[in-house]
């Protein structure tokens, strides 16, 4: 399939799209011809109302894919960057509606993937540095100044130093599920996005100028042409607004990090810790002092609370607001198919959302 | 006649859209690059000199007006071209189609015009420094709600995380002793091992209420910066046409559920828990026995201070680790050593399971002193906010004319 707006787009839908839907029309056409000469034959004034009826439906369905056609060359001619300046929004990068919308997709996924990255490495420091044990031997033999005794055997204390996260953890364990939950809503929304353009509307269409005309598959051609007007228009518009609020959404000008108070949390992005030592490295490590450890994690201090905040603005940008985009696109469906005379029950499907 | 009004009524709107580009900036502006450079401003681009500059916000703000009326009067050309073309090729569906497309743009601008007054209104309520402490606007005083509750809860996470933090090193510490390969451990702190559980639901209810806050904050930062300039547009022009009406409502709805009643919500709670303080202090005056509760074990039901923000480290004894308490010999040092003084609920004294009590009891008595804030302030303030939203956008959806089900927004509550 061609990518929507690429340079081979025209040729698909002058050269595919369009040759199929009047493929489509034609054979629609040439049924209705048939029955309309059958209904003269034999007299049947209800066959050629249907006929009637039929020939204005099929000219609503040509029409919606003229329309189609027409919105969606409009779209790739729009330059979001220009339309931002004229709504007093400045420094949005240039593109064209169906690449904003993509944009914004991928910038509140790159976004929710940075939260959860950040929650993700505080909560391994935490589990790693909760099972770091020290032994303070001060095993004292006839009142020797120090542990002489720790020569013979052991005596003394065990204790965990950095035992104490259980609260933090507990909040950050939350925090990773919705962050997980956020990036899976951003992919997904990517790949109904990445579907519609790589073509299933395009599918859609002729299929539904032929099903519409069908006897008792109306409802089901109306169906896939809402379905391709919805997903082709309404949805990319959408998102491509949500591209326009960019800077505060996804925090585009400070790298899709949040910005909170404390150390910055581009400082907790880095994976290759303590994690990539060996054994022997970390307990050698450890002999430093339990300082030394905290600071291979945390060389500016941690910021549990910064990621907890991160994470809340994450579920804003990459989980409440697509389900808006896509709620929106669903009420559109069922708005079209009444347009085409139709009613279709979403409740289900809204419910999946 | 008719021709006449018709291009006066033309000339008027393309003199309202090129008005936008002819606006200066105001002497002095500042320069900027995004909206966060101009504090409780707005950034906007001025064509002349090419440059952004701050502009005030205000409930009014002439650039929100030519938005919207930018927005309008799209429509309203567009409802034009197709009254035009139906006129043109005699098609009485495309006039009648025009005609009451025309009729929900009126709907829209009585809409719009509500949505101004209100704001203006509530706007003029929301300086009073009574309630907000004179902020410019009810998203700024919300948002300032908003950031001083954050910091409260921040700070009680924070003081149950160094509690946690001192008294898992002290359930941790364990005895041990060996010579020539024969020896003991012994857990004299395992009762402090008690209090982990709790310190974890701590931690994860004020965790969510930082979460809870932080996604308020963002919708209200999206508010301040895009609700009225952007959103709102955008949803008059799609709601205009058929095909995007729902899309259109939507847009609408949520537009103005962020700009109104998100900080409603905000500031409407805010002034029950300020009223709640308030009130409090009075019954102060009035019963003055029921706030003499030093000792909550006593009077722990009745005493509404207890309940009240306190942000005292929480107390934790020291734990011997080699002292099990169990044997014999062990009791009865334990007992002469604490003869007379031990308490249920005293620190340092008494043997291990005596201060693994009092530990516990401070830990109680603290999360007791920040029930006021996680669950008054930064639990059910954002749950009232967010359930104002939903059912507004339920409400605003099903006023601009559009059926959408939003039941996913409301589980989001």
């Amino acid at each position: 399939m061609v990518e929507l707006c690429s340079p081979d787009f025209g040729k698909f839908i002058m050269g595919t799209l369009v040759p199929l839907s009047f493929y489509a029309a034609i054979a629609t056409a040439g049924l209705m011809a048939f029955v309309f000469m059958i209904a003269r034959m034999i007299s049947n004034p209800r066959l050629l109302v249907w006929v009637e009826t039929e020939i204005l439906q099929l000219g609503i369905s040509c029409f919606s894919v003229a329309m189609i056609v027409l919105v969606v060359n409009s779209f790739c001619g729009l330059d979001f960057s220009s339309l931002g300046s004229v709504f007093g929004i400045p420094n949005i990068p240039k593109a064209n509606l169906y690449q904003a919308a993509a944009m914004y997709l991928n910038e509140s996924a790159i976004y929710s993937h940075n939260a959860m990255t950040v929650v993700r490495y505080h909560l391994e420091a935490y589990t790693v540095l909760s099972y770091f044990n020290a032994f303070n031997c001060d095993f004292t033999v006839a009142g020797s100044a120090f542990g002489f005794g720790c020569f013979f055997g052991y005596g003394g204390e065990n204790l965990q130093p950095f035992g104490g996260y259980g609260a933090y953890m507990a909040a950050l364990n939350i925090f990773f599920n919705s962050t997980v939950i956020s990036y899976f809503t951003a992919m997904n929304s990517i790949m109904i996005l990445l579907f519609t353009y790589k073509g299933f509307a395009f599918f859609f269409l002729p299929l539904g100028i032929f099903l519409r005309s069908m006897p008792y598959l109306r409802p089901f051609g109306s169906l896939l042409i809402s379905i391709s007007l919805a997903f082709l228009i309404v949805y990319p518009l959408i998102l491509s607004i949500l591209y326009l609020t960019g800077d505060v959404t996804v925090e585009r000008v400070n790298g899709y990090f949040a910005k909170v108070p404390g150390p910055d949390l581009k400082d907790f992005y880095n994976e290759a810790e303590i994690s990539s030592k060996s054994g022997a490295g970390q307990s050698l490590q450890a002999l430093g002092g339990k300082d030394v450890v905290f600071k291979s994690y945390f060389p500016n201090g941690d910021n549990p609370i910064g990621a907890m905040i991160f994470a809340g603005y994450a579920f804003i940008a990459a989980t409440f607001l697509p389900t808006v985009a896509l709620l929106g696109t669903l009420a559109s469906v069922a708005y079209i198919a009444h347009l085409y005379g139709d009613e279709i029950d979403l409740s289900r499907v809204v419910q999946l959302v | 006649m008719k021709k006449l009004i018709v291009i006066a009524i033309f000339l008027f709107f393309v003199f309202q859209i090129t008005s936008v580009y002819a606006m200066p900036p105001e002497p002095n502006a500042l320069k900027c690059k995004k909206n966060a450079d101009c504090p409780s401003k707005q950034c906007v681009f001025d064509k002349d000199t090419n440059e952004n500059y701050c502009v005030p916000v205000k409930p009014l703000q002439p650039t929100v007006w030519q938005n919207a009326a930018i927005a309008i009067t799209t429509s309203l050309i567009l409802v034009g071209l197709i009254f035009m073309i139906g006129m043109g090729f005699s098609i009485n569906e495309l006039q009648f189609m025009a005609k009451e497309e025309f009729f929900q743009i009126i709907a829209v601008v009585v809409m719009v015009a509500v949505l101004f007054g209100s704001s203006g209104l509530l706007n003029s309520l929301s300086t009073n420094s009574a309630f907000t402490g004179n902020a410019p606007t009810i998203q700024a005083a919300s948002a300032a709600i908003i950031d001083s509750t954050l910091a409260d809860t921040t700070k009680s996470l924070t003081n149950t995380a160094l509690y946690d933090e001192k008294l898992s090193a002290e359930a941790s510490r364990s005895y041990s002793c060996s010579i020539s390969g024969i020896g003991y451990t012994v857990s004299g702190c395992g009762g402090f091992s008690m209090l982990a559980t709790p310190i974890s639901m701590a931690g994860s209810i004020s965790g969510f209420a930082i979460g809870e806050l932080s996604a308020m904050k963002k919708l209200i930062d999206l508010s301040q910066a895009y609700a009225i300039t952007l959103l709102l547009p955008f949803g008059i022009v799609l709601r205009t046409f058929k095909l995007t009406r729902g899309a259109g409502g939507l847009i609408i709805a949520v537009a103005i559920s962020l700009h109104l009643l998100l900080p409603i919500g905000v500031i409407f709670n805010d002034m029950l828990a300020q009223n709640f303080l308030v009130a409090t202090d009075l019954a102060k005056v009035k019963n003055p026995e029921k706030y003499t509760c030093l000792d909550a074990q006593k009077n722990s039901y009745s005493c509404v201070k207890d309940y009240l923000p306190d942000n005292n480290p929480i107390e934790l004894s020291t734990c011997n680790p080699s002292n099990t308490g169990s044997s014999p010999v062990g009791r009865i040092f334990g007992a002469i050593s604490t003869l007379g003084t031990s308490e249920i609920g005293d620190f340092n004294k008494g043997d291990n399971e005596d201060r693994a009590i009092g530990s516990y009891i401070a830990l109680r008595r603290s999360i007791r002193s920040q029930l006021f804030i996680i669950l008054i302030r930064a639990t059910l303030g954002p749950v009232l906010a967010l359930t104002l939203v939903a059912a507004g956008i339920r409400a605003i959806t099903a006023l601009a004319g559009a059926d959408v089900d939003v039941s996913a927004i409301s589980r989001f509550v």
